[in-house]
């Protein structure tokens, strides 16, 4: 053979492109079942099978896990999980790894004479329950504190609710429990909780993941969904290749991604005016009358919001206006002339963004025969006008009445694989109750006292202290105990140096459950070796409304136990009376039958109101259950009955149970149906009510909110912007990535990442050692330019992965005075090679 | 050994019909029938015959990525690159081609880096080929977004480009048959 053929064949056959379906190997009906066995049943390799759901991002993947002599030896996307339907990314196909470093934490240790110690669990367990007696006896619950996360179980974030507000109230002198309860959701999704509560009065998404299979456009907002929802985002291109003309992607952020690199268009904007772009399309949208004149006189009520309302930079937030939340009524006319001054002239001015971009962008989402579906992360959630942003894409997607459609809809997605099934449905935050109830209301707590059997009195009416308001409080000696759980706070905080000093100078009892050793563990008084995935039993809800169930696989190392056992032992020696433990009174569940119970408990918050979570035998069986799963009789579901308008719901089930794939929309939702039965005179035509926007008679909310500058911008000194953020292969403080011997070799370190004409500017080649510093502090990366993203000029990206460098030191604990979420996106650094 | 007209005939075959990005590992086994050696860059078209394998291009690969070995098809021992153990990563200066002093290893002046070999994406093995997103090769390439780009976020190579440096199959995630690897011309 000669070296001509061989030459031609290799360039030709390697040149053309025709790639197959990733979805070609999948289901055509949700719940179809394929021919994976299930627990018990071993393969030909000897592997047990089992489903699960991936330990990492909010995606929420459904995996299949395959045992071999007791240990778990691999893992598989799970194609009867209809979120990513058999698909996976790189750090799902190491997810087994995660498991076996080599580092795992097995032992119980207590800190002495300044160093970690092993210990054993009744001496760890006692002194912990002595901390607890001692300080609620001394200084009441508002001493305690305990800071969660997405990742908890929901069975562990309904036990630690429970622990803190209403376990605590029987010790603390003050009678009452403790609402200084945050997840780290606070830092992740919290600006989009607010916005879904003040613009429908109800939390999460109404739409699905299926929309991508519907829609034909899509707008990606400050996300990066190639990275950190790989598999979504091989969803839409799927879409795309199956329609590549018609499908569109439109990509807006502050850097060049590879979502961008996929995109039909690319709008580069200024950091924080998003804000003004949203503004513009709504201005588009009026003035070219593409807005639907039925829908908006229909649906929707607009209002204007309280504007100049601080950055949280104060501590106790004393820069931010009591009224910051207030929303006034306006008419539309008014909304109108409020946005006509976001012209597309103004606004380039602003963004930076050329105007015939913006026009064609503006195009795409109005134009009436388009099915657009909206994505953005932490782009929108992580901004000091996090709430308004959010918000400001629900106006878009309301005026042009494309919301609670298939293929149409304004979408949030989550970072946590449990950010809403745990943090969010739960209510694991400082404000809040199971079911998007609040300790503030009295009917709420009322309600959860009943389901708990306890009085009223001690569940506490004053919301509690936010994450940074908490982490703050650590320096004055207000938290006496913080209790952390599945999160790493002392890598992830930004400021994170006055936190950390605080946590080592002053007399705060920090307890850290964890797997391995982190920079938490590092300033922890005591540390409790943590089971973690499926070494214990647990279900997870994804950004679709999905919960998804698994079992116990694998037996955690050494002394590992769950973070459930550890609450319960130490409410177990938490002493009411002479008789009766803490734990009789919030873990009175039968130990044979322990998860069943606690989750029918934990259901019975969510029933008959729309947020109706499936029963735990359920669960088991199926991969996952997107909420509301309703039943059609009221002898079932034991609140509404459905029978009368059941037969004009799509998608139910011959067991008499449908999954709601669009809330508000009564051709799928049972209590849209039933609401407009109710309420004829809420009947229109498009067959859409918001049913749970009761204050604003059913009407979702217009916001008119102006564009306003972030808490700290560049100048001379500091020229630069700073953006922090994730990569694909590794997931949030890397705690769980980094010890995956695969994933650690391709991206070991994190680095900066330089706009070329900035790098050439500065003299910076790939690989330079580059001091990054702020007025915060001063960090040392090596250089990336020209990677996989490419930030705009003037700005640079660091991730916060990589514990040996770590962003947060140089970051701005500035938070949107709304939902309270810190920036991690926008803060001023100035840059010099070392 | 498959001959010249059969190898040809069936990459008319490929060619004509069903094309892809990437090919099965079924394919690539037949065309790996043939072991043809990757040489340094630089490498001229006799190079088999005109190199005296006399080292001087291995101590000054500042990635230490020249070895030599049998080369299989001419039985003979020459330098060769394995970029599964370490990759050329295209020094501007080329001191491999500078430290030849017989002509085996010259400078082609029209062009930038000369080739080495190409990368072929293994469908059955690379990761985003099976819907588990992966940019491990994309990010490494030192010509991303020209030589290597991800289109329809799964890795394409431009064979106009593509100048088998290597860096790709060396970073590849996969363990045992590489997701993507380095076939010589």
């Amino acid at each position: 053979m000669g070296n001509v053929g061989r030459r031609d064949f290799l360039k030709t056959a390697a040149a053309s492109v025709a790639a197959a379906s990733l979805l070609a190997s999948c289901q055509t009906k949700e719940g179809e079942p394929l021919s994976q066995k299930m627990g018990g049943v071993e393969d030909q390799l000897g592997i047990e099978w089992d489903k699960s759901v991936c330990r990492f991002c909010g995606t929420g993947c459904g995996v299949l896990v395959g045992r071999k002599n007791g240990k778990i030896v691999a893992t598989k996307g799970d194609p009867e999980c209809w979120s990513n339907k058999g698909l996976n990314c790189i750090k799902g196909y190491f997810l087994s790894k995660i498991l076996y470093g080599r580092d795992r934490l097995t032992k119980p240790l207590i800190r002495k004479n300044g160093k970690l110690v092993e210990s054993t669990w009744d001496e760890a367990l006692d002194l912990i329950a002595s901390k607890y007696s001692e300080i609620l006896k001394t200084h009441g619950s508002d001493a305690v504190a305990m800071f969660g996360s997405g990742q908890w179980t929901i069975f562990e974030g309904y036990a630690a609710l429970k622990f803190m507000k209403a376990g605590l109230g029987f010790i603390a002198k003050d009678g009452v429990g403790s609402n200084h309860l945050d997840p780290n959701a606070r830092m992740c999704m919290a600006s989009a909780v607010a916005a879904f509560m003040r613009t429908f009065q109800s939390d999460e998404p109404m739409g699905s993941y299926e929309d991508i299979e519907h829609a034909d456009t899509f707008f990606t907002w400050g996300a990066n969904m190639a990275e950190m929802h790989p598999v979504l985002f091989s969803r839409i291109i799927d879409t795309k290749m199956k329609n590549p003309d018609r499908v569109k992607i439109i990509d807006l952020g502050t850097q060049y991604t590879r979502v961008s690199e996929e995109a039909d268009l690319y709008l580069e904007f200024q950091p924080q005016t998003d804000l003004a772009i949203a503004n513009y399309f709504a201005h588009y949208i009026i003035k070219n009358k593409r807005y639907d004149k039925q829908f908006v006189e229909d649906h929707l009520v607009f209002k204007k919001g309280e504007t100049n309302i601080g950055y949280g930079l104060k501590d106790g937030g004393a820069d931010i206006p009591k009224t910051a939340g207030k929303m006034e009524k306006i008419t539309f006319g008014e909304y109108k002339k409020f946005v006509a001054k976001y012209t597309a002239k103004h606004t380039s001015k602003i963004s930076g963004v050329p105007e015939d971009k913006l026009k064609q962008a503006a195009e795409f989402i109005s134009d009436p025969t388009r099915k657009v579906c909206s994505y953005w992360t932490m782009g929108f959630n992580q901004h000091t006008r996090g709430t308004w942003v959010n918000q400001l894409v629900y106006n878009i997607h309301l005026l042009t009445g494309k919301i609670s459609k298939p293929g149409m809809g304004p979408f949030s997605l989550t970072g946590q694989p449990s950010a809403c099934g745990t943090a969010r449905e739960v209510g694991t935050f400082v404000h809040r109750l199971p079911a998007d109830m609040v300790v503030k209301n009295e009917a709420h707590r009322k309600i959860a006292a009943d389901i708990w059997k306890i009085p009223v009195e001690k569940i506490n009416p004053k919301v509690g202290l936010h994450t940074i308001e908490m982490f703050r409080a650590t320096e004055t000696g207000r938290i006496k105990i913080l209790w952390t759980q599945v999160t790493n706070p002392y890598h992830s905080m930004p400021n994170l140096n006055r936190f950390t000093k605080a946590a080592k100078e002053q007399d705060i009892f920090i307890i850290a459950s964890d797997v391995y050793p982190t920079r938490t563990t590092e300033v922890a008084d005591v540390v409790l070796p943590s089971a973690m995935w499926v070494e214990k039993e647990g279900a997870y809800g994804n950004a679709e409304r999905r919960t998804q169930h698994w079992n116990k696989i694998a037996d955690s190392p050494g002394e590992a136990k769950t973070e459930i056992w550890q609450m319960y032992e130490v409410a177990k020696r938490l002493k009411v009376d002479e008789k009766t433990t803490v734990a009789d009174i919030i873990y009175n569940f039968n130990q044979d039958n322990y998860y069943e119970e606690l989750w029918e408990e934990y259901r019975s918050f969510t029933l008959g109101i729309g947020k109706d979570l499936a029963p735990y035998k359920v669960l088991r069986e199926k991969h996952g259950v997107v909420w509301p799963y309703v039943a059609r009789d009221k002898a079932v579901n034991g609140k509404i009955d459905f029978s009368d308008v059941w037969d004009d719901i799509e998608n139910t089930e011959p067991n008499g149970f449908t999954s709601v794939k669009w809330r508000y929309n009564s051709k799928y939702d049972p209590f849209a149906a039933r609401f407009i039965k109710d309420h004829p005179e809420r009947s229109f035509k498009d067959g859409i009510v918001f049913y749970k926007a009761k204050k604003n008679d059913y009407r979702a909310t217009v916001l008119a909110v102006p564009y306003e500058p972030p808490g700290e911008v560049p100048d001379k000194e500091y020229p630069f912007w700073l953006c922090t953020g994730r990569v694909l292969e590794h997931w949030h403080t890397g705690t769980m990535t980094m010890r995956v011997p695969e994933l650690r070799r391709v991206m070991p370190r994190a680095f900066v990442n330089f706009n070329p004409e900035d790098a050439k500017k500065y003299g910076i080649n790939r690989g330079d050692l580059v001091r990054v510093t702020s007025r915060r502090g001063s960090v040392v990366f090596p250089a990336d330019i020209n990677g996989r993203a490419i930030p705009q000029k003037g700005s640079v990206f660091i991730p916060f992965f990589d514990e040996s460098r770590m962003v947060n030191e140089i970051t701005l604990d500035q938070y949107d005075p709304i939902s309270k979420e810190p920036d991690y996106k926008k803060c001023a650094v100035k840059v010099e090679k070392v | 050994m498959t001959t010249r007209s059969e190898f040809l005939k069936r990459s008319v075959k490929l060619v004509s019909g069903a094309l892809a990005t990437a090919l099965d590992s079924k394919i690539l086994e037949e065309i790996r029938a043939i072991p043809i050696s990757i040489f340094p860059p630089g490498a001229v078209s006799d190079f088999t015959s005109v190199c005296t394998a006399c080292g001087d291009c291995l101590p000054v690969c500042p990635e230490q990525a020249i070895k030599i070995e049998i080369d299989e098809l001419s039985g003979k021992l020459l330098p060769r690159i394995q970029p599964s153990k370490a990759a050329c990563t295209m020094c501007q200066d080329t001191p491999c081609i500078s430290a030849c002093k017989i002509g085996a290893l010259i400078e082609d002046q029209n062009q930038t880096f000369p080739e080495i070999g190409l990368a072929i994406v293994n469908k059955t093995t690379c990761m985003a080929h099976n819907g588990n997103a992966c940019l491990v090769c994309y990010d490494a390439c030192p010509m991303k977004r020209s030589a290597l780009k991800m289109k329809l976020n799964r890795p394409v190579i431009d064979s106009d480009i593509c100048t088998g440096c290597g860096v790709c199959e060396y970073v590849c995630i996969i363990e045992g048959e590489k997701g993507i690897k380095i076939e010589a011309l």
